[in-house]
């Protein structure tokens, strides 16, 4: 990275220990980071896509998600986030799922598979084909903003947290150009366990605060959006 | 670097993904081609007191995360090397990389990294923000 002095420098857990701590979340407040090096390793083809329910799934699809969080350790292959959003004045669910081999419908997914859908691109494929796709629901051109909270894994909280979204979002839904989302993932015991690696946690969460919901509302409009105050509401 | 009205100007601002980002005006935007430059932009924006933003990705979605009103945009996006190791354990992927730009490379070889699960976000934002990945369960 290039430090303020202008000396470019190569910053890792040896030789800059506290730097390479103040990255991990510091953004770009210390420095401007010209190369990453990162750890690789091998990886073929995957199975993933993103299936589409109605809002009426609700309780199904965040009993399957508090499940997969609490099993996710069985089996680290997999991966999800579910989103609230609204399609032609319906609230729909959109989620998007990756499992790190080429098996067609793991078990660790066969709560989520089982909910009936009005659509599913679920196929094998590879890593960029599935980041493609999920580039498609986050189109740019509009006014951004979301914000996150996290919370422990806990299906009513989810139903409770979607209940005021919709609640909030009726009196806005009608504005011109508006694409509110509820977006919800899981961070997984074992995701938790590799936070300290390389030089310590910086996130300040251990394993037995796992699994954690990461909930994340976004709104997208042409002009403006109303999404501070939904999350107000939301946090209450 | 590139100045309002030009093309390479006007390309450059199209990239971002929020509006409020798109539609900030700098003076100028430079685009350096390898660290040395970065550094020189740097010590010449600074020296002259400039204020001066930096991008990656472009995909931040409040004003001013990486593009400024009226001063320097320093864009990372000529940054863009992939190049894994001939051990294939470590990739060096430039600051100017999207994650698409990172997993088309690394898919042709069968190998991955953890990284950010939307094609249009960048390297630097997601990396040092902090980031949700697919395949963090089993590898992070």
């Amino acid at each position: 990275m290039v430090l303020a002095s202008g000396k470019i420098a190569e910053i890792n857990q040896n030789s800059n220990p506290d730097l390479y701590f103040a990255l991990r979340g510091g953004g770009n407040n210390f420095g401007i980071v010209t190369r990453f090096d990162l750890e690789t390793f091998p990886q073929g083809n995957m199975w993933g896509g993103m299936t589409i329910h109605p809002i009426t799934a609700n309780a199904s699809v965040y009993d399957a998600f508090y499940n997969f969080a609490n099993n996710a350790t069985n089996d680290p292959d997999a991966a999800l986030i579910t989103a609230v959003a609204l399609a032609q004045g319906r609230y729909i669910f959109s989620n998007d799922y990756e499992y790190a081999k080429p098996i067609v419908n793991p078990p660790i997914f066969h709560e989520f598979t089982s909910i009936p859908n009005i659509t599913s691109t679920m196929r094998i494929t590879n890593m960029s084909d599935l980041a493609r796709e999920l580039n498609a629901s986050n189109p740019g051109g509009f006014r951004e903003t979301y914000t996150t909270a996290t919370f422990k894994n806990n299906p009513e909280l989810q139903v409770k947290i979607l209940d005021i979204f919709v609640h909030e979002v009726d009196g806005i839904k009608d504005a011109k150009g508006i694409l509110p989302a509820l977006v919800m993932q899981p961070i997984t015991k074992d995701m938790i366990s590799y936070f300290s690696k390389k030089g310590g946690n910086a996130l300040g969460i251990s394993e037995s605060d796992g699994p954690l919901i990461c909930t994340l509302p976004l709104c997208s409009r042409r002009h403006f959006c109303f999404i501070f105050y939904i999350f107000r509401q939301l946090t209450r | 670097m590139s100045k309002p009205g030009s093309l390479t100007y006007i390309q450059e601002q199209d990239k971002y993904w929020s509006n409020q980002q798109a539609e900030t005006q700098p003076i100028c935007r430079v685009t350096p081609t390898n660290a040395l430059e970065v550094a020189a932009t740097l010590l010449i924006t600074t020296f002259f007191q400039c204020p001066f933003a930096v991008k990656s990705g472009g995909h931040a979605a409040f004003e001013g995360a990486s593009n400024i009103q009226g001063g320097v945009t320093i864009d990372l996006v000529g940054l863009k090397q992939v190049q894994v190791s001939a051990d294939r354990t470590l990739t060096q992927v430039g600051a100017g990389n999207r994650w698409l730009d990172v997993y088309s490379k690394l898919d042709m070889q069968q190998l991955s990294v953890i990284g950010g699960r939307v094609a249009d976000i960048g390297v630097g934002g997601l990396t040092l923000g902090g980031e949700q990945d697919v395949l963090a369960g089993e590898k992070s």
